[in-house]
């Protein structure tokens, strides 16, 4: 028998407040037990995307013993019916194979609670479902209560589960909002609803989720600038020519007709992912990598936008609609005969616009944002793109380009970013053909995420809906954010509605195309051009 | 993950011969890239000290299982200062494609050293490490530590992974790890397998604390005991009582002689009292799982568990790759396990 004291024991010990037992372990902490309710359970967020998330991180083994999913509906369901439903979609949407095992213990807590909104007693079966659960799952009246329901109906579920009392969290523990896009439908409506959910739920209390900000290449972003020596002293005007955002996708409104006449493509994409990507690439760099820090920095970067006139609304931006065309070499219909889709539809499904930086680093260096449907491949990237050299020092000056063709300048360096598909980067820079000339081609120097790290990457949701359990806001969108990003995209929209497009002109791109000819003009007429992801 | 394929063999005498025969692969593997794949290049030398053939055998299968992950060149050195001296190579490049059609290559150098050349590690590997990338030592097997850790290898290596527990005196080889020199960075971080399997067991015994309400029972820890198999006592167990004492700064007791179904760490229980309640945790094997039982003042709590399977060795060395600098929870724990053992 072996026995010693260490000598750090003490009769005064001082407050435990850590774990001490935690350190070094894989997560600094594994979140508190808690139950999850997704309202909205019937949805596809939560089949495609919600659940299979949750059951890869029950798989990694990062769920709290005793966490519990509540699945919350109108459509009367047993807990054995929601079970098998929600297996058959994590095995259909999933990332992570479904055993038998793990599923046995990962459905053990999961439940569904019918909920009637409007009746009196509607959230009745809820709140006795959930003191079950804290009773036999340990969950201790913890709750993140996920709002996967219509836009219209997030105040309304906020205000409800405040007048429940479920909006406050028990002592030691937490109750946290998570509320979907689209988070208003201007900068009032953002307003009111912010006014809205703080009368039950402080703002520590309620995550915005904006999924990009969960995928690994955007937090690569961070990494690529922040991490690396290189690149952030040719990070500013004097260096960059321009900045190219552009979410492309090739699908079109698929089911979302109606609601995407209410939105179109500058409420669906710019506001909330492409003015996330945009804060990213241009905020200074913050001082540690803690939530308000960074928010703190994205909020400077966007309120440095110079704000568009509505009057000046056309001038910077270029809407777009697309008509039947090909995809993949399959022939689609237009929006406007989409499901859902009014026949005289206005509604624009590409938007390109401008916006300039007014502050010290990013002055005179435009930021060019696009996102639209139905284009030529899906993509999501962003291009830097370097100033030319000044000189050209070689006799003659011909280069040959990629596709063949020759001109007389020097190609600009270009820093792409991938996000989707193929996440990596990649460097384009100038080199010599070899041979008894001085020609000059560029070529790509590619770094591929996949290939560098073969370890499959978790899912935005995945990293999320962790990161909210565990009170960690940093990856969610503050007020201000969601705030400073409706005053640029409002003052768009209300310039569009004085001068809506003329009918003559819309549709005015085929699909599978990059989107309308006055978008390349758009470019053209500040003598750039886009680039073809 | 498809099976690397394995592109060219060569068979060199000397060193000269075997850096000529690297050069040699690499071109192969440049021209694979001809094809219009994309090439990665390696991201470290993993030197590896064999016990013997087999475990080199063994290191072989781990390093192809690793290589699509963690690209490395592979220099798996069975040194034996008995053998006819020189160096015999064996050398191949294997290629493998993942994720889309991405190709990974990645050159695998199998040396026996023998005679003089078996005693200098470090000078046999020097001339085939990849420049400027980081080289980490891998003891697989129970190779002699005196051989394998001598101070021109440390001199070269910036990981060491082994062990422990391998070796039939674990407590010898945690003595020799606590006196690897610190250097500027505070020494060459040590990765022990041994640590690795204990996860589990630390994982759930932090989560008996994480509720808030179970701290403050760890401000009135009573006793702790840690049954193990033996004597000699194993080295998981000597980390796992070297980690409670250190974290928890309580007095530890170590008691071998426990029946287990194999040799090794058994039970770990602690007692723990917060004003009037008294809480007691035992964490221990049952078939397939690893349990943790938790009562207060004599009623049981829910008992979270997790599968106990020992991982396997390629997934261990894996991750042992990844780690980055030294865990400091590991080199305190090492530290009080060698104070138990005084």
């Amino acid at each position: 028998m072996i026995e010693a004291a260490t000598t750090t024991g003490s009769a005064t010990a001082p407050e435990v407040v850590e774990n001490p037992l935690r350190a070094g372990l894989r997560l600094e902490r594994t979140p508190a037990p808690c139950a999850l309710v997704i309202f909205g359970a019937s949805g596809d967020l939560t089949k495609r995307k919600l659940v299979p998330a949750l059951y890869a991180l029950h798989s990694a083994g990062l769920l709290p013993p005793g966490f519990t999913v509540v699945g919350a509906g109108r459509t009367p369901m047993s807990d054995d019916d929601f079970r098998t439903s929600m297996r058959d979609c994590t095995e259909s949407y999933g990332r992570v194979r479904v055993t038998d095992s793990l599923w046995a213990t990962f459905q053990e807590g999961i439940r569904y609670a019918s909920v009637e909104f409007d009746a009196g007693d509607g959230f009745s079966q809820l709140r006795q479902l959930l003191s079950e659960v804290d009773a036999g799952r340990d969950t201790a009246g913890n709750r993140v209560y996920y709002l996967s329901v219509p836009p219209s109906a997030i105040g309304p579920y906020a205000r409800r589960l405040g007048a429940e009392g479920m909006a406050r969290a028990p002592e030691g523990g937490f109750a946290r909002l998570i509320v979907e896009k689209p988070f208003g439908r201007n900068l009032e409506s953002a307003r009111a609803l912010d006014a809205e959910l703080h009368e039950w739920f402080a703002e520590d209390q309620i995550y915005r989720i904006d999924h990009y900000l969960g995928k690994e290449t955007v937090q690569n972003m961070l990494v690529f600038r922040f991490g690396n020596g290189i690149f952030e002293p040719l990070w500013n005007r004097q260096y960059i020519d321009h900045v190219q955002f552009t979410v492309a996708e090739s699908i079109g409104v698929e089911r979302r007709g109606s609601f995407y006449e209410e939105s179109g493509a500058l409420r669906d994409i710019v506001q909330n992912h492409l003015m996330q990507l945009l804060a990213i690439t241009g905020m200074e760099a913050p001082a540690n990598f803690a939530a308000e820090t960074i928010r703190d920095e994205k909020v400077k970067l966007l309120r440095a936008i110079r704000p568009i006139h509505p009057n000046d609304a056309l001038k910077h931006t270029v809407r777009g609609q697309y008509a039947a065309g090909y995809v993949d070499g399959v022939r689609v219909p237009g929006y406007r005969e989409e499901p859902g889709v009014d026949a005289e539809s206005l509604r624009e499904t590409y938007v390109a616009l401008k916006l300039d930086i007014d502050n010290w680093r990013w002055a005179g260096t435009p930021f060019y944002l696009r996102a639209g449907k139905r284009l030529g491949r899906r993509a999501t990237e962003i291009a830097v793109q370097f100033r030319r050299v000044p000189h050209s020092p070689f006799a003659g000056g011909h280069v040959a380009l990629p596709a063949g063709q020759v001109t007389t300048g020097i190609d600009p360096n270009l820093l792409v970013i991938r996000i989707q598909p193929d996440e990596g980067i990649t460097l384009r820079f100038s080199a010599k053909v070899p041979g008894q000339t001085m020609r000059i081609r560029s070529v790509n120097m590619d770094f591929l995420y996949g290939s560098a790290f073969l370890t499959e990457s978790p899912e935005a949701y995945e990293r999320l809906l962790l990161d909210c359990m565990l009170g960690d806001p940093t990856l969610f969108a503050r007020e201000d954010e969601v705030d400073e990003a409706w005053r640029v995209c409002t003052s768009i929209l209300d310039g569009w509605r004085a001068h809506p497009p003329d009918r003559a002109d819309c549709p005015n791109y085929e699909a599978g195309t990059w989107g309308p000819k006055e978008a390349d003009e758009f470019m053209a007429h500040d003598g750039r051009a886009w680039r073809r992801p | 993950m498809a099976t690397p394929a394995l592109l060219r063999t060569a068979h060199a005498s000397g060193l000269a011969a075997v850096e000529r025969e690297l050069q040699a692969l690499n071109q192969a593997r440049l021209r694979q890239g001809d094809e219009g794949r994309g090439i990665r290049l390696s991201v470290l030398t993993l030197v590896v000290a064999c016990t013997d053939a087999r475990a080199a055998d063994m290191a072989a299968e781990v390093v192809a299982e690793i290589s699509a992950e963690h690209p490395a060149r592979a220099l798996l050195v069975v040194a034996d200062p008995a053998a006819p001296s020189g160096i015999e190579a064996d050398l191949s490049l294997q290629c493998s494609v993942a994720q889309g059609s991405d190709q990974v290559c990645a050159e695998t150098v199998r040396l026996t050293a023998g005679g003089e050349a078996a005693l200098h590690l470090g000078s046999v590997v020097a001339p085939l490490l990849v420049p400027d990338v980081p080289v980490q030592l891998w003891l697989c097997g129970a190779p002699d530590l005196t051989q394998a850790l001598a101070p021109e290898t440390l001199a070269i290596c910036e990981r060491i992974i082994l062990d422990s527990a391998a070796y039939p005196d674990p407590g010898r080889v945690l003595r020799r790890l606590a006196r690897i020199p610190a250097g500027p960075d505070g020494g060459i971080p040590v990765s022990d397998l041994a640590w690795a399997r204990l996860a589990p067991w630390r994982e759930l015994l932090a989560r008996a604390f994480d509720a808030a309400s179970r701290r403050p029972f760890l401000r009135g820890v009573e006793s702790v005991t840690v049954r193990t198999t033996g004597p000699p006592v194993s080295s998981d167990a000597l980390l796992l009582a070297g980690w409670l004492a250190d974290r928890l700064g309580a007095a530890v007791e170590v008691d071998p002689g426990a029946a287990g179904p194999a040799p090794g760490l058994v039970a770990a229980i602690l007692e723990a009292r917060a004003g009037e309640s008294r809480l007691r945790a035992e964490v221990g094997r049952e078939p397939g799982e690893l349990v943790i039982r938790i009562a207060i003042d004599g009623v049981a709590e829910r008992s979270p568990k997790v599968a106990d399977e020992p991982p396997r060795l390629a997934e261990l060395v894996g991750a042992a790759l990844q780690e980055q600098g030294q865990d400091a929870v590991y080199a305190a724990a090492l530290r009080a396990a060698l104070a138990l053992t005084q």
